[in-house]
């Protein structure tokens, strides 16, 4: 099993009286790719924000062991936030010199490594360019490389595809996963559920707590208490009856009938046999397939779950 | 650690001001034009300067210098006065600027080595100046013409009195420090805010420390150009001149600097935004303007007035700068008022780095 990268334990973060994340845990493993989900106002951002030191908070933070109330640890991080926010009156190489000088990279390694981060994001023929006058999605670029300019063990990015065209947004990803292939540890915020696809394991977070932790499957699972069979027989409230006997957790929904499993690719061909012995030949059966976008929706109490 | 995160800022900082070509030109040019308007204003033509004659004499010679002085729009002869002590009297009180003195028996002696006694107010150098430079070319005419030698003899008065400009110029050099020194550096920290970078430099390991002697190296620097500029267009333009020491009026300049910039930083790490931040900081100059003596002398100020501008730090500076520049004062004289300056910059700097402190770091439990 790898190690924690990042261990939060019982962060607390309080706006005056409002309690913006509440006792919130878990931790990213080393090497992964963690989102956090969740609707405007959950807790993200502020959960980053207490890692970065931004704001005050109660509860223990580390980073590879170490506490971040100890500056040095900021090194170990490079951070991309969810609004632009970098120098426009400098020019792209102004910017990223700026940001390697005050993290400290030596100056034999800055010259190669903005060399190379120019090339990866694209933006050798800007360099010379006020960021003023960079487009949207060159801008978002020109942070990404200003946050690894560094080479930190871990990304902590803010929304990082918020208003991004779709193309640059799958350039983004591939770029994310070849990094995290090179052994960065990613925490990532979204609000795509075809991003969160993309993570190893995902956090929901609504109203500042953590309502499901695990990778897509297990939060789609977690979101019902379970998966979900959907089958028809030709006496349907006979059938009913009977897998209500064998203690299935089922019912009529629409015109179908819907049982709630721990599994349902293992448990369908029992339930199957079970009403073929009955004489009750099954018409029709599938394993319902949950979306992420549905369970999300489950977890942070929207309608349609 | 520590100067290159200094460094990096501080180049940063002086690229993202000089890009910024409106905010440039107000930095640069307001000084200008506030030591060129007042100078105008207060320093004025030297014409009609208030003069008074003694002549022991009373010589078809002594009358001759007479009318030639008169007949110049330079100098006014206002009055006779019977005795030189009278009019030296004259000069400390400040009713007239120059005395002429044109002793007994001068018509004698005009023709080897007669002598005018002249005397100036010194504190008035250039019209001193003008004044001994006129007298000077009517007695070599007069000489040419009466086949004689004149010879002027130049006497200064030492009055503590000053022209407008002379004591307005030292004030005019702490304004703007003051003004420029609050808005540069209380916009400054609010602009990164409002730009969203002074969060993700809080992110990194810049320590606050590094960012603030950054910052403020930049605005000292793009300052002292300011300084540098009033001080050449008052002294070249209008004659002011530093009678005590220039390395003490500039330390004492960066000292009062550093204050201003102090305090800036402060305002802005409380003021949510730019606009704000220079509002306050305006508000700040205004009333230190016009209470800290910037027109006229403490002392003949209203009792309450004087009793706010013992609480404003512009009105120590103002002292020091006069102190040093007109009467030319040295440490010895100017060291309450410059321990005053040092405690203010003391305080104004150290809040302004727990201020900045709390916000930059704000690390768990600790």
């Amino acid at each position: 099993m790898p190690k924690a990268k990042l261990v939060i334990e019982n962060l607390t973060v309080r706006y005056g009286e409002f309690v913006a994340v509440n006792k919130l845990s878990f931790q990213v493993k080393e090497g992964e790719i963690l989102g956090m989900l969740g609707p405007n106002g959950a807790g993200k951002s502020t959960t980053i924000k207490a890692i970065l030191g931004l704001v005050s908070f109660e509860g223990r933070i580390e980073i590879a062991g170490e506490d971040v109330s100890s500056v040095e640890v900021r090194r170990k991080i490079g951070y991309m936030p969810q609004s632009f926010s970098l120098y426009q009156n400098l020019t792209v190489e102004e910017n990223m010199r700026f940001f390697a000088s005050i993290y400290g990279v030596e100056k034999s390694e800055m010259s190669r490594r903005m060399d190379e981060l120019l090339r990866i994001a694209e933006l050798e023929r800007w360099k010379d360019k006020l960021v003023k006058n960079l487009s949207g999605g060159m801008k978002q670029r020109l942070m990404l490389a200003c946050s690894m300019i560094h080479d930190p063990e871990m990304l902590i990015l803010d929304e990082p595809t918020a208003g991004v065209d779709p193309p640059l947004r799958r350039a983004f990803w591939e770029h994310f996963r070849d990094l995290n292939k090179e052994g960065k540890t990613i925490l990532v915020t979204t609000h795509y559920m075809d991003e969160a696809e993309n993570c190893h394991r995902l956090i929901v977070m609504r109203n500042g707590a953590k309502m499901a932790e695990g990778n897509a499957d297990e939060i789609k699972r977690r979101a019902l208490g379970g998966e979900l069979i959907l089958i028809d027989s030709i006496k349907k409230q006979e059938a009913l009856r009977i897998l209500k006997s064998f203690g299935f957790n089922s019912e009529v929904v629409e015109d179908k009938i819907a049982v709630l499993v721990e599994n349902s690719a293992k448990t369908l061909p029992s339930v199957v046999e079970i009403l073929r012995k009955h004489n009750l030949p099954v018409t029709y059966a599938e394993t319902k397939k949950l979306t992420l976008e549905d369970a999300f929706l489950k977890f942070i109490g929207g309608e349609n779950g | 650690m520590g100067n290159r995160e200094t460094l990096a800022v501080f180049v940063k900082e002086l690229k993202v001001v000089v890009r910024e070509k409106r905010l440039l030109a107000i930095l640069i040019m307001q000084p200008i034009i506030l030591i060129t308007v007042f100078g105008y204003a207060f320093s004025g033509e030297i014409k009609n300067v208030p003069a008074v004659i003694i002549d022991d004499d009373s010589s078809v010679a002594s009358k001759q210098i007479i009318s030639a002085i008169s007949s110049t729009e330079i100098l006014d002869l206002r009055y006779f006065a019977a005795t030189t002590s009278e009019a030296v009297e004259m000069i400390k009180r400040g009713d007239i600027q120059v005395a002429i003195h044109i002793p007994e028996g001068f018509a004698n002696d005009v023709l080897n080595k007669g002598k005018i006694e002249v005397f100036v107010d010194e504190s008035n150098f250039n019209v001193a100046i003008t004044a001994l430079n006129l007298i000077e070319r009517i007695s070599s005419s007069l000489s040419r013409e009466l086949n004689g030698g004149i010879s002027v003899e130049q006497r200064y008065i030492f009055t503590t009195k000053t022209r407008m400009i002379d004591f307005i110029a030292p004030a005019i050099i702490g304004v703007v420090i003051q003004m420029l020194g609050l808005i540069l550096s209380a916009s400054s920290i609010a602009r990164e805010r409002e730009e969203g970078t002074l969060e993700l430099i809080m992110a990194t390991p810049l320590r606050s420390v590094d960012l603030i002697a950054g910052k403020f190296l930049a605005i000292t620097g793009i300052i002292v150009v300011d300084i540098f500029n009033v001080m050449l267009i008052s002294h070249y333009l209008f004659n002011v001149e530093v009678r005590g020491s220039i390395l003490l009026l500039f330390a004492v300049q960066l000292l009062f600097l550093t204050g201003s910039i102090g305090l800036g930083l402060a305002i802005s790490a409380v003021s949510a935004t730019q606009l704000q931040g220079i509002q306050a900081s305006m508000l700040m100059a205004i009333v230190s303007i016009f209470l800290s003596g910037f027109f006229y002398p403490l002392e003949s100020m209203p009792e309450i007035a004087r009793l706010i501008a013992y609480f404003i730090p512009l009105t120590y500076a103002n002292i020091a700068f006069r102190n040093i520049m007109i009467k030319g004062n040295g440490l010895d004289v100017v060291y309450p008022y410059v321990g005053v300056l040092v405690f203010y910059t003391l305080l104004t700097t150290l809040l302004a780095t727990r201020l900045l402190r709390r916000k930059i770091s704000t690390g768990g439990g600790s």
